[in-house]
């Protein structure tokens, strides 16, 4: 255990990994290109685990639900078995168990929270959550992750130094980044550009990339059409932010759950 | 064991018995099966819509028994103590406060280190690779073994795998050659900065003088 030293991580990764790592991959072959560049890396690097979120504040909540109710349980047990009278609320609820019968409004209810309750408990035990979190290829002992985020203002400051791109939209997920760019760049340009930049960051897995331009506006033109484009698009996604003309990272918070379900 | 590993398994044992108590109750109560037509086992539990959901007798059938109050103490006192160990193992989260430095050669030497001075020369020397703008460093005890945590801010346009490689050869390679630990991996969580936003009206002019075109 201790004798594998720096190469203990990613062998362990390898042996465990190719379970969670079936996932993307089984889903990927629709689309053509992520095998491409996400095959030959993933063979040639050794497989990187994803990271898995510790689940404290769960098990926090869990834990104190359960250890308040068990041990009042446990507490009136042993007080009935040394002969005093039940408490009331034991009495309560038995009475209640005994006499509400399975078709009774309460207790349907009641279920339907258990069901929901328990599904999002074990939702919690599978996924494995810190979607925001990517893992980077390691070197040696030292294995490393990247914020989402932060792909998105590393390809989002590349592209800002581009001639002709007014604004760019990028959305990240963990296997896709969407790149709408408005204004009269060519959109293979800078998808070359931003691949690079994507490259030099060395994910473990690395997303598809598509870059496409918004409508076609390819003029030099200010402000006006650029914002009316994106607020037909986007109704609500940040499109307040359009005005200022910068090229803005979203990454929705409904894109970090859906992400971290995958 | 790991902490990960065991908050996940209770979890999910958690949810699967609400799970499977909760579906149960809902099949008996809405009759799911009277309408789909299935005759569930003579003895399965809450079939019917009609039925109390824990009737006297259900809860007294075993209480004569000479069993059944060691079992229900014995099996509460091994919840409650089980909860509360895994309670308090949510809360120990701080790492241990010194680790013991090999001294080879040397009998009767015994060389320990604070964390804290460990982890701040890591902290400073992470602080000082190019394009860091701010590193924390935690030294953490996980599966039986000293690792490195690591939060790194790097700033916008900074190169990820730079760090990593730099981190790689120099804070950790220092740490692990000055200590002479044999091994000591580190994991790091990077983030990167987006480069301040300009005026609007300036924009073009900066986009011009941008530096990193090409």
């Amino acid at each position: 255990m201790t004798a594998d030293g720096p190469g203990g991580r990613p062998a362990g990764g390898s042996a465990d990994g190719p379970v969670q790592a079936q996932g993307p991959v089984a889903e990927g072959p629709p689309e053509a290109p992520p095998d491409g560049p996400g095959g030959p890396e993933d063979e040639a690097a050794p497989r990187v685990r994803r990271p898995r979120a510790p689940r404290t504040t769960a098990a926090v909540i869990v834990a104190t639900v359960v250890l308040v109710v068990a041990g009042a349980l446990l507490y009136d047990v042993i007080a009935v078995r040394a002969g005093l009278p039940a408490r009331r609320w034991r009495a309560r609820i038995a009475d209640e168990l005994a006499t509400r019968h399975l078709d009774d409004p309460w207790v349907l209810v009641g279920a339907g929270v258990a069901v929901l309750l328990g599904g999002t408990l074990l939702w919690l035990a599978l996924a494995p959550g810190l979607g925001r979190w990517l893992p980077l290829r390691p070197h040696g002992g030292t294995g490393a992750t990247i914020d989402r985020a932060g792909i998105g203002h590393l390809l989002a400051d590349r592209a800002a130094g581009l001639p002709g791109v007014d604004h760019l939209k990028i959305r990240l997920s963990r296997r896709r980044i969407r790149v709408t760019l408005t204004g009269s760049a060519d959109p293979a340009l800078v998808e070359r550009q931003l691949r690079d930049e994507l490259a030099r960051v060395t994910l473990a897995r690395p997303p598809q990339l598509d870059v496409r331009s918004a409508g076609g506006a390819a003029r030099d033109v200010a402000p006006e059409p650029e914002t009316g484009t994106s607020e037909t698009e986007t109704p609500g996604t940040g499109t307040s932010e359009t005005g200022t003309e910068m090229p803005e990272t979203e990454t929705p918070g409904t894109g970090t759950g859906t992400g971290a379900a995958g | 064991m790991r902490r990960t590993t065991v908050n996940r398994v209770l979890l999910g044992v958690v949810g699967a018995v609400l799970l499977a108590v909760g579906l149960l109750v809902l099949a008996g109560g809405l009759d799911l099966y009277g309408r789909l037509g299935v005759h569930p086992p003579g003895r399965w539990p809450l079939a019917a819509p009609g039925r109390p959901v824990l009737s006297a007798a259900a809860r007294g059938r075993w209480s004569g028994a000479v069993w059944w109050w060691p079992v229900v103490i014995g099996g509460l006192t091994v919840i409650v103590v089980g909860t509360a160990w895994w309670l308090v193992a949510q809360l120990r989260r701080s790492g241990p406060g010194d680790i013991s430095v090999p001294t080879p050669g040397a009998t009767g030497l015994r060389l320990r280190i604070r964390t804290r001075a460990l982890e701040e020369a890591l902290e400073t020397g992470t602080a000082t690779l190019p394009e860091v703008e701010r590193a924390g460093v935690h030294l953490v005890r996980a599966s039986g073994r000293h690792r490195l945590r690591g939060a790194v801010r790097l700033t916008p346009g900074g190169d990820p795998a730079a760090l990593v490689e730099h981190f790689e050869t120099g804070p950790r390679a220092d740490a692990c050659s000055s200590l002479g630990l044999p091994e000591l991996p580190a994991d790091l969580r990077i983030r990167v900065l987006q480069a301040a936003p300009t005026e609007p009206a300036r924009r073009r002019g900066r986009r011009r003088g941008h530096p990193r075109v090409e």
